[in-house]
């Protein structure tokens, strides 16, 4: 008796309230996606310089600060882009992996009381040929 | 009406299923069935793919696949149950960032599985489930006493008896606090086990709160735990200062305990405060004031904690905390001219890397260390100050903050203070039981909620050096480490009043069989020593009774008397008696010649200034645990007099140095001849002590020798009678006695005949002066005596020496 009212409760949840904290879920891990990656901040900073890493102009309207100051500063703004386009890349196609992963599981979760049937069958069909 | 019943039915099918499996059991298939997986279809692809490698054995390929699935099958039917089973089994359990808004439930699991495992006698449920029986163990019930109290004639309660609150969760301090109020027999076994209501809801909560703390911990996809991963991207998006890296150490080195951060409760109006100022605009910087270890830096780390969490203000997101190691900085800079361009660098770097605030530990000794430098760091740091961009946060202790930093006005004002208040008793014991926990885990005995909560209790009462909760934390790993030692199994409030009681000499807990002896028969131990003076020594032994039942305030001295009397009646042999009888010996009575300390200057050398220790101070600091006696108090200066107002009300001053000194656990003896006379003439005019006991008080306060705010103060106002010729001869036998040991000691024996005693008795009877003529007549005809029939050589060693009034003549013996 307490079997089957295991079992018809565990449907109902499997099939209502577990679809809905399923989402709960997904949310939290596309959180911490975002979170890990720093993905507001690094797009926010896409082009500043690496590390804040700057060469100040200096007080004397000379060539070579003007050159050093546009030079260094120039190739820390590309290397912090790089960096940064790199990291933002990663963590998008994270991103994309746990958002595409939701679907995935929650395809799976329809049809997984079906899939336990299936691999049982399957698996007993096996050893018994 | 929404019962308990009610609410359990949607539990049954999970409940059923931890009956039927357990999770423990649960989560075993679940690896094996995925262990098997793997394995099996491991094995059908190698021989599916390699028939040539396994020869003969590539037929077996179909029952490797076979096991295969059904171990995948395995795998995912216990990893969906276990899904479906912590639905039921985290109700309740809601993360503080993430309340999930699909939980409908109106009890806790643990509730509903006791409910289910007896509905109609829930008492009974609860008392033999696991974290019910857990609750009764912490509150000190014996086995055997919870038997009993199940065998015995109960009203059984009913689930649907239980009604629950509309809009609030039922847990299981719902469920224990229900069963307290409603069963008879549930208060009644609790009284009779010794148990209080206070900790029977203390253990009830603690064991509640390590159930909910344990499932929170589990429970890893959530986002509480989620965001305790730090992010990779923040040092790319912000700058790093190198320089501060260098100089930076990590902040858990120095917190004083990892765990008030757990007490959220405590922690959270202060680290809101901490934040509230961060994410300013203008003097964003915080200086933390509050005793050592009261625990400055652990809220440091509370703070970093939620910004990394994301729990912080906005306003802080991606902030960063680095602790400044000073010790590091002052070896590497040895002179100004580095140390300056160190600092300067350092803290460039830090403005340019943005977002980051740094940490000063010890504000005031960093400053004193800079100046030996010849380096005035407030004048270094000012620019910085006032930046927008940097925040810092200092720390220091109120006594350093009123003596150094106070006084540099315009850079202190740069701060914004935030005082760190010592955290209430009820946070201390939360403190005290998460370390409980992690030594119960550790494998030292079994910790009852009592023996925690008296920890918090003694410490502050009993332990004078440092500030909660960090003294309570001492006297929590002395009473492990005592425990350890003598295998104690479960530690109990008993222990840790008997351990208490060891350290400090001050008989604390519990009065058990001996010491209820010596305290019913107080009045017996103390005219050992103090002869006559009846009311007196009832009068005293009242108030240190109601003392030591605990009855008396905690935050006072044990006790208070002002002797009053005439010289040499007994005052200060009384005071002896008590150091004897309640500290174990007349080594702890701390004697100050009030006399010394009248006139301008007498509160400074009682109670010191920055530059130098007091004498009080000095003495409660080294003997905390004495008898403290003032005598000749009303000599003193009217400072201190006012000193004293405090110390007899609050149990506490600050010294010259502002440091606070607890004399709660003295016993504080004033004594004074002030009234002596008056005290003599009304025995002689023989009216009784007792109708003029108010009219020597009123006398005393009209000459204005005391005023009467400090009379009140006292717990009594003890006055001692004159000695009666009678209680002379007591005297006399006493002195005697003191006589003979000494005398034994040099290798004679003395005796006195009655007839001299009382010739002697009668010699030194002066009701005005007390005793001290009677000690004077001894020594001067006795030991004069004696000491000329040594030295004549009259007797040897190992003589006995026998004395009658024939050995003196009349002029000597005559009364003067």
């Amino acid at each position: 008796m307490f079997f089957g009212a295991i079992i018809r409760d565990y449907f109902v949840w499997h099939y209502t309230a577990a679809w809905w904290q399923m989402w709960g879920l997904w949310r939290n891990f596309m959180w911490f996606v975002i979170h890990f990656f720093s993905l507001p901040q690094l797009s926010r900073s896409w082009f500043a310089p690496y590390k804040r890493i700057t060469e100040s102009r200096g007080g004397h309207l000379d060539f070579e600060s003007i050159a050093s100051y546009v030079i260094i500063n120039l190739l820390s703004r590309i290397v912090g882009g790089l960096v940064r386009t790199v990291l933002i890349a990663i963590g998008l196609l994270a991103l994309v992996f746990v958002i595409g992963a939701g679907f995935v599981i929650y395809a799976f979760w329809m049809v997984a009381p079906l899939t336990i049937i299936g691999l049982l069958g399957m698996g007993l069909s096996l050893l018994l040929i | 009406m929404y019962t308990l019943y009610d609410a359990m039915q949607s539990f049954k099918p999970a409940v059923s299923l931890e009956r039927m499996i357990s999770r423990q059991t649960l989560g075993s298939i679940r690896a094996f069935g995925l262990a098997g997986g793997i394995v099996g279809m491991s094995a059908a692809a190698g021989l599916y793919y390699f028939p040539n490698l396994v020869g003969e054995y590539a037929s077996y390929r179909n029952i490797a696949a076979g096991i295969g699935l059904f171990g995948i099958a395995t795998w995912l039917d216990s990893f969906l149950g276990i899904v479906y089973h912590n639905n039921y089994y985290f109700s309740g359990i809601r993360s503080t960032i993430d309340a999930d808004p699909y939980d409908r439930t109106h009890i806790t699991y643990d509730v509903a599985k006791i409910a289910l495992s007896d509905q109609t006698d829930i008492v009974k449920a609860f008392v033999e489930s696991d974290l019910g029986r857990t609750v009764l163990v912490r509150s000190e019930c014996t086995p055997a006493q919870i038997e009993e109290y199940l065998a015995s004639n109960r009203h059984p309660i009913s689930a649907s008896m239980i009604s629950l609150p509309p809009m609030a969760l039922f847990s299981l301090i719902g469920l224990g606090t229900h069963i307290l109020k409603h069963d008879h027999s549930f208060q009644q076994f609790l009284s009779q086990s010794g148990v209080t209501e206070a900790t029977y809801t203390g253990a009830l909560r603690w064991v509640t709160h390590t159930q909910h703390q344990y499932k929170a911990t589990a429970r890893w996809w959530s986002r509480d735990n989620l965001s305790q991963t730090k992010s990779i991207g923040r040092t790319l998006s912000l700058g790093t200062a190198y320089m501060l890296q260098k100089f930076a150490r990590d902040i858990r080195t120095t917190a004083v305990f990892s765990t008030m951060t757990r007490d959220r409760a405590y922690a959270r109006e202060q680290v809101e405060k901490i934040e509230q100022t961060l994410a300013r605009t203008k003097a964003a910087n915080v200086l933390l004031i509050g005793e050592a270890g009261v625990g400055k830096t652990d809220l440091i780390m509370e703070v970093s904690r939620r910004i990394n969490s994301g729990e912080a203000l906005a306003a802080l997101e991606n902030e960063q905390l680095i602790v400044l190691d000073t010790n590091r900085l002052f070896a590497v800079c040895a002179d100004k001219q580095s140390f300056e361009e160190t600092i300067q660098s350092l803290l460039h770097e830090a403005l340019a890397a943005g977002r980051i605030t740094i940490v000063i530990e010890h504000l005031s000794n960093v400053i004193k260390e800079t100046e030996a430098l010849g380096v005035y760091l407030p004048e270094l740091l000012d620019e910085y100050l006032a930046h927008p961009q940097l925040h810092f946060i200092a720390t220091d202790t109120p006594a350093a903050y009123h003596t150094h930093l106070e006084t540099l006005g315009g850079f202190v004002r740069r701060f914004v203070e935030i005082d760190i208040e010592t955290p209430d008793n009820q946070a201390t014991v939360r403190i005290l039981q998460q370390l409980a926990l992690q030594k119960e885990a550790a494998g030292v005995g079994m910790f009852s909620y009592a023996a925690v909560a008296a920890i918090a209790a003694a410490a502050d009462r009993y332990v004078t050096e440092g500030v909660m909760p960090d003294k309570a934390i001492t006297l929590f790993e002395t009473v492990t480490s005592r425990a350890r030692t003598n295998q104690i199994t479960t530690i109990t409030a008993d222990y840790v009043y008997s351990v208490v009681g060891d350290v400090t000499g001050v008989p604390t807990g519990p009065i058990h069989t001996n010491e209820r002896e010596q305290l019913l028969h107080l009045e017996d131990a103390l005219h050992q020593q103090v002869v006559g003076q009846d009311r007196a020594i009832s009068a005293i032994a009242r108030t240190m009774r109601r003392a030591r039942t605990g009855l008396q305030a905690a935050d006072k001295p044990i006790g208070s008397f002002l002797f009053l009397g005439p010289t040499g009646v007994g005052k200060t042999e009384t005071a002896k008696a008590l150091a004897n009888v309640f500290f174990g010996g007349e080594h702890n009575l701390q004697r100050i010649d009030m006399s010394e300390f009248s006139g301008e200057g007498a509160l400074e050398r009682l109670i010191g200034a920055h530059d130098h220790a007091g004498e009080l101070a000095s003495r409660l600091k080294e003997h905390p645990y004495c008898v403290l006696l003032l005598d000749e108090f009303e000599k003193a200066d009217q400072s201190v007099h006012d000193l004293f107002l405090q110390i007899l009300d609050e149990g506490v001053f600050t010294d010259g140095r502002g440091q606070q000194i607890n004399a709660r656990n003295t016993i504080v003896i004033a004594t004074s001849n002030a009234g002596g006379r008056l005290i003599i003439e009304t025995v002689q005019s023989r009216q009784t002590l007792d109708h003029l006991n108010q009219g020597i008080i009123d006398r005393i306060i009209a000459d204005g020798i005391y005023r009467p705010e400090l009379i009140n103060r006292f717990d009594s106002t003890i006055i001692f009678e004159p000695l009666t010729i009678e209680e002379q001869q007591q005297v006399a036998q006493l002195l005697l006695k003191e006589l003979y040991v000494r005398t034994e000691a040099q290798g004679y024996t003395l005796s006195v005949d009655d007839d001299l005693v009382r010739a002697l008795v009668a010699k030194g009877y002066h009701p005005e002066f007390g005793a001290r003529p009677m000690k004077r007549v001894i020594q001067d005809l006795l030991e004069e005596k004696i000491a000329q029939m040594i030295i004549a050589g009259t007797v040897q060693k190992g003589d006995a020496i026998s004395l009658s009034k024939a050995d003196f003549t009349p002029e000597e013996l005559q009364a003067t």
